[in-house]
């Protein structure tokens, strides 16, 4: 796996062995979806041509083209393995105009007819449409400074509402707010509403907006139009990405507070704009492993992405009332008043990558919290985090010389995590005369035979069963190559088939059985 | 080894967090969870719930802490039930006071309660949710939401069960006495259905495994007792109960699913009206017929909600058809024929429109008829055909008779030539009626005697024969109608086949010199029913001036199409000569023989019987006959007999009757049939059933060879009904014919029996 360096070389090869989880995450960190490896091959094709009809769908929803009057489009459709691949392909074929997006991008988009979790919110009046748009403050200050500065007054008072001057057009405005929640626009815009959009887009500071238009108006075949739009569709998900990274650096990290000040000061004064990001309307506390206190300033429209916090905020407990009483109460000094919710102990640096996640899908988890993530994310009852950072274990060396490999079954059942179960078989079998004495060794099995027998009555262990398959795939046979061995003599046919080594593997999980009175 | 081991995994950060033993963190988890069953939660922080919920999960706890919270609400809707349920609403279920508030409180406490009760499973499940997701989905227990709903029902709905169905029939019935519909009522039936609706018992639900049985059954018995056939005239009956269905209907949607609202309906329907009405079913669908009114039986039909009752209706309904067809006089002993086919057809044809008319309109919604086409809009019109179809089966042989008879007798007598388009309405009725004959090749085989007659005496107009042979091809195929169009085609042939030998024959002139106008008709031997000519035909010697005629015709003809035969077939023309008789001048029509022996008296003013015999060489009976004919039949005396006797004697003596008068310019002169002739006509009708016999073997035969040429094998059954099914358009199949084509199959080897199993053919290629 190591001799992947790149991580655009990880991901042809995740495509290739379909493993998607691995896939999502490396999309998710923004690697070229659409690039080639040295042979020519895109992922799509490889993922294509090896049959893994899921990585294929992920990919084209991430942004993968397949343009099958070019190239690497046909290339994939001709190679694809089956036929529903094919379909799957050509349904999303580039003339098609389909929207693609991130997952914490599809989220953004989704905020914005959602009101539920809208605090201090901003509201864009049009006077003459008698219609207006609530905005979420921290995405117009990570996404369009330009726009979030016209609610500041002369006198650099913050006022919440905007009215709009009337020679902005309801429409076009909607669009522009569209584009800064990262919904898909362009196939809306007529073209009649360039000339007007761009000129609006350039005086909020929108470049990359601006600059596409201009670009995209001079296009007419239909072609190359749709593969301009998915390849702006990435550019604007990759630079919302960094907006949302630094405005959670800036805006959060740099602004967590000290829980003691909070109590000793206990007053507003201490707690005024300047100290927290207005925009915040939730307090995460996370505690350390020294007891240390850390409070993060940050948004329960993000955070309800989790499904543990999306309960939470809309149960009517206790938090969901303080919760109600912020939202109805327009007053700031209702901020003072900011529900905190406290993280389960851990590092900082966990809070941290959680946060990030969050915000904008980072999955940069190094390999000393890669298994603090994972079970955070399990307490919060986020899967894909849990992936992501299951991930890591499984795939940096470095897990495994600084953890002991029976630490981690345990935390791959705990979190019930296969792909770790999975890992560790294989990490077993690889190295089995060196663990088959050991009493960890031992105590797993025997818990694995607990696990099942909690479930029903069989003989099976499904340890030992994983084991026993990844000392196939060690020696390279199959099984039915062993039914095949069995009728063979030869002596050295058997040795060099791998077939002696492999026996003798298998006879040292018999023993250990043997030993503790199991059958399997 | 050893640096593996040095490290510590952060295993021990889970259970770092605060948190008690387990009995300590029940205590507190236990009275969360009374605050939540009193859906008093603003004071309970979610965030310490779940992570109790969770470290005690992540400690091992799970199992135990299951079984508590199983027990705990277990407990919750016990009391539930005893304080809520239990003495409240319809107090005694013996006590039949059914006071309707009661009732009416008592579903409205119970919706209440469900509601509440729903909100706290939800935030108990909400604090759950990690023990849901690590522990009960993988243990295969219930997730802890529809635990509970298990708990409510079997705590709180098993017993109330009884009391529930009884307040919410109570209050049902109370607003069907109303008859008006109540929002509010029907607001808390469907909460409460809904409810039912929810919990899950046995792959069904609630509501369908214990409610919906018995509202449908108490549904139909208040109904029941409520409206009577007695004393109601049936149209109002029908109305009363289309209104009530109706307003039953709308009330049940509004609060059940669309499902059981037409169980209830056709519940209904068929408590109502189809108990009613069965019995008694052809009784009122005649009922229907004489009021003619539709409306009524579509009424009736629309009620009948099951299929096979609609399907009953129309066959009641075939039935007072059948009926009516069946009561139709045919007085077989009469005379003239054509007048007893002239009632016949009127009153099928009255019938049927009739019928038409009644049922146009109708609509039979979505039933499946056995023998339905798929074109179902005429499905009426299919329905009675069906019937005209059944009838004409029962007497084949003498319908097809009357139906040849009548065609001919309206062709023959519709002269004015303006009446075509009226004329042609008129046949379009009938001929939609008279394909459903059974045996189509004997309709054919008579209408095509019949045709021929009329082509050949020009007794019709053209153009409507034409007309009404497109319309059998229509209605039967072409092969019903080829020999029929090749008549018709002769007939056209010949006429332009005359224009080009008068043009031919201006330089001989013989027509113009000789004053003749000479009509022959080429007619092809095989299209026409005249099965073989007179061989003795050469012998007849022809006036002068017609033999000339004739003559060149055929040289004329030879010239033309040299590849052909030509035979003359005289007795099957006629003869039109004008007279002056002292009177009056006529012109005769005649057939050609009385036309031959009238031509000799140009000559002679007197002719013995012999010497006409010798002048002519007509065939002595011929003779004799036309002889009668023109003396001694009434009306058309055109000669007179020495002696004038009834009989005919070699000695008699025949001139002309100068006398002879009539109103009309034009006379036909019919040929009388002698009394020896009828056997002669009864050998001639055996012939005919021996041509048709032999046409229908030969049919068979092909299509036996058809059939096992792409079978190969097939049983003697198999290839039987196969075979039926292909000729039944033309006709019914009778089993010793199949036998005796197949044995004549056999016979020829085109065929063969299995050595083993007789009951199998082989093909032999």
């Amino acid at each position: 796996m190591n001799e992947y360096r790149t991580d655009f070389e990880k991901l042809c090869y995740a495509c290739r062995v379909g493993d998607l989880e691995n896939v999502d995450r490396l999309a998710a960190a923004g690697v070229n979806l659409n690039g080639v490896d040295n042979f020519d091959n895109s992922p799509l094709f490889l993922a294509s041509l090896c049959g893994h009809e899921e990585v294929v769908k992920l990919l084209l929803e991430r942004g993968a083209i397949c343009d099958r009057d070019r190239y690497e489009g046909a290339r994939c459709i001709y190679g694809a393995l089956t036929d529903i691949i094919r379909d799957i392909l050509l349904a999303y074929d580039i003339s098609k105009a389909v929207d693609t997006s991130q997952p914490f991008a599809t989220h953004i988009s989704s905020l914005l007819s959602e009101e539920e979790f809208l605090t201090n919110g901003l509201k864009l009046v049009f006077k003459q449409d008698n219609e207006h748009i609530d905005i979420h403050q921290f995405l117009l200050k990570a996404r369009c400074v330009e726009l979030w500065k016209t609610f500041f007054s002369a006198s650099n008072k913050f006022i919440p509402t905007f009215y709009v001057p009337t020679n902005n057009r309801l429409k076009i405005f909607t669009l522009i707010i569209k584009f800064i929640y990262l919904i898909p626009v362009i196939h809306e815009i007529k073209t009649t509403e360039y000339p007007e959009l761009i000129d609006l887009s350039k005086e909020l500071k929108l470049e990359t907006l601006s600059n596409f238009l201009d670009k995209l108006r001079h296009v007419t075949d239909p072609s190359e139009k749709s593969s301009m739009i998915i390849e702006f569709q990435f550019r604007v998900t990759e630079e919302a990405r960094l907006q949302l990274c630094n405005f959670v650096e800036n805006n959060i990290f740099l602004n967590t507070i000290d829980p003691k000040n909070l109590k000793t000061a206990n007053t507003p004064a201490s707690y005024n704009s300047k100290i927290i990001d207005p925009s915040a309307d939730i307090l995460l506390l996370a505690k350390d492993s020294s007891d240390t206190e850390r409070i993060y300033p940050c948004h329960i429209s993000i955070l309800s992405r989790a499904h543990y916090f999306q309960v939470l905020f809309s149960l009517p407990f206790s938090e969901n009332h303080m919760f109600r009483k912020l939202k109805n109460n327009n007053d700031s000094d209702a901020f003072s008043n900011l529900p905190v919710i406290s993280l389960p102990p851990c590092e900082f640096i966990v809070a941290e990558i959680v946060i990030r996640y969050l915000y904008y899908d980072d999955s940069d988890i190094p390999w000393e919290y890669s298994i603090d993530v994972l079970l955070i994310a399990d307490f919060l009852l986020e899967d894909r985090l849990k992936s992501m950072s299951a991930i890591v274990i499984t795939q940096d060396p470095q897990v495994l010389k600084n953890y002991s490999i029976f630490e981690i079954l345990d935390v791959a059942w705990q979190t019930r995590m296969e792909r770790l179960e999975h890992f560790v078989a294989k990490i077993l079998a690889k190295d089995i005369r060196k663990y088959y004495k050991s009493e960890e060794f031992k105590d797993a099995i025997m818990k694995s035979s607990k696990r099942i027998s909690e479930r029903e009555e069989t003989d099976t262990i499904e340890l030992v069963d994983d084991i026993r398959y990844y000392l196939l795939e060690k020696y390279s046979l199959e099984p039915d190559d062993i039914q095949y061995y069995e009728t063979v003599d030869d002596i050295r046919e058997l040795q060099s088939a791998g077939i002696l080594d492999y026996r003798k593997d298998l006879d040292l999980i018999d023993q250990v059985l043997h030993i503790l009175h199991l059958n399997a | 080894m050893l640096s593996s081991k040095r490290m510590k995994i952060r295993v021990p950060d889970r259970t770092r967090m605060s948190g008690g033993d387990f009995e300590e963190s029940w205590i507190s988890l236990e009275s969360a969870f009374r605050m939540i069953f009193k859906n008093d939660v603003n004071e309970l922080s979610y965030q310490d719930l779940y992570r109790t919920v969770y470290l005690q999960t992540v400690r091992g706890k799970a199992d135990v802490l299951y079984q508590k919270i199983e027990e705990f609400v277990r407990e919750q809707i016990k009391l539930a039930y005893s304080e809520n349920v239990l003495n409240s609403g319809a107090n005694n279920p013996k006590d039949d006071s059914n006071n309707s508030d009661d009732s009416y409180n008592y579903l409205l406490k119970m919706s209440k309660l469900w509601k509440f009760e729903c909100n706290c499973f939800k935030s108990l499940s909400s604090v759950l949710l990690y023990l849901d997701k690590v522990y009960s989905k993988k243990n295969k227990k219930l997730e802890i939401y529809d635990l509970c709903l298990e708990l409510f029902k079997t705590n709180l709905l098993n017993p109330a069960k009884e009391q529930l169905l009884k307040a919410i029939i109570i209050d049902i019935n109370n607003i069907r006495n109303l008859k008006s519909i109540n929002n509010d009522h029907i607001d808390i039936w469907r909460q409460i259905i809904s409810m039912l609706e929810t919990i899950e018992e046995k792959k069904d639900n609630y509501f369908i495994n214990h409610f919906e049985n018995p509202l449908v059954v108490e549904s139909e018995k208040y109904y029941d007792e409520q409206i009577s056939l007695e004393n109601v005239p049936f149209k109002e009956y029908l109305k009363n109960i289309e209104e009530l269905t109706k307003f039953e209907f709308d009330l049940d949607i509004k609060f059940v699913n669309t499902d059981t609202a037409s169980k209830i309906k056709s519940a209904l329907d068929e408590s109502l009206v189809w108990k009613r009405v069965s019995k008694d079913l052809p009784t009122y669908i005649r009922f229907c017929i004489k009021e003619n009114d539709p409306s009524i039986l579509q009424k009736l039909y629309d009620l009948s909600s099951k299929e096979e009752n609609m399907v009953s209706i129309i066959e009641a309904l075939k039935l007072c058809i059948e009926r009516d067809l069946e009561s139709i006089i045919i007085d077989t002993n009469m005379k003239k024929k054509n007048i007893v086919a002239n009632k016949w057809a009127s009153s099928l044809i009255e019938i049927y429109n009739y019928y038409d008319k009644f049922l146009n309109d109708f609509d039979f919604g979505n039933v499946n008829l056995q023998d339905k086409d798929a074109n179902s809009s005429q499905l009426f019109s299919q329905i009675i055909l069906s019937v005209f179809s059944g009838y004409m089966c029962k007497n084949s042989l003498l319908y097809t008779e009357l139906v040849t008879i009548y065609l001919d007798s309206y062709l023959k007598n519709l002269e004015d030539n303006n009446a075509i388009s009226e004329a042609k309405n008129h046949l379009d009725q009938y001929v939609r009626i008279f394909i459903t004959l059974p045996e189509k090749d004997v309709f054919e085989s008579q209408y095509r005697k019949f045709l021929s007659r009329r082509l050949l005496q020009q007794r019709s107009i053209f153009n409507l024969e034409k007309w009404l042979v497109q319309r059998f091809k229509e209605e039967l195929g072409t092969f019903f109608t080829s020999k029929m169009e090749g008549m018709l085609r002769d007939i056209n042939n010949s006429k332009d086949l005359l224009r080009s030998f008068k043009n031919s024959n201006s330089n001989t002139n013989s027509l113009i010199n000789l004053n003749l106008n000479y009509n022959p008709e080429i007619l092809t031997a095989i299209s026409w029913p005249f099965n073989n000519n007179n061989q003795d035909n050469n012998e007849i010697i022809l006036p002068v001036k017609l033999k000339e005629v004739q003559e060149d015709f055929e040289k004329f003809y030879k010239k033309k199409y040299s590849q052909r035969t030509l035979t003359w077939s005289p007795t099957l023309s006629m003869i039109e000569v004008s007279y002056q008789f002292d009177k009056t001048q006529h012109d005769l029509i005649l057939p050609f023989y009385s036309a031959i022996i009238f031509l000799l008296f140009e000559e002679y003013d007197q002719l013995s019987l012999e010497k006409i015999s010798e002048l002519t060489n007509i065939p002595n009976q011929e003779l004799i006959r036309h002889l009668l004919s023109l003396s001694i039949a009434p009306r058309a005396k055109l000669l007179t007999k020495e002696p004038p006797t009834r009989n005919i004697s070699p000695n008699d003596k025949f001139s002309i009757n100068k006398s002879f008068t009539a109103s009309t310019r034009y006379i036909k002169i019919q040929t009388v049939n002698l009394v020896p002739n009828s056997s002669n006509n009864a050998s001639n009708n055996n012939n005919n059933d021996e041509l048709l016999q032999r046409e229908r073997l030969q049919e068979v035969n092909a299509s036996v060879i058809r059939e096992m040429k792409s079978n190969k094998i097939l049983t003697i059954n198999e290839l039987e009904s196969t075979i039926t099914n292909i000729v039944k358009d033309r006709f019914q199949l009778q089993h010793n014919l199949f036998i005796k084509s197949i044995d004549y199959l056999i016979d020829k080897e085109y065929l063969q029996k299995d050595i083993d199993d007789t009951e199998l053919l082989h093909y032999l290629p």
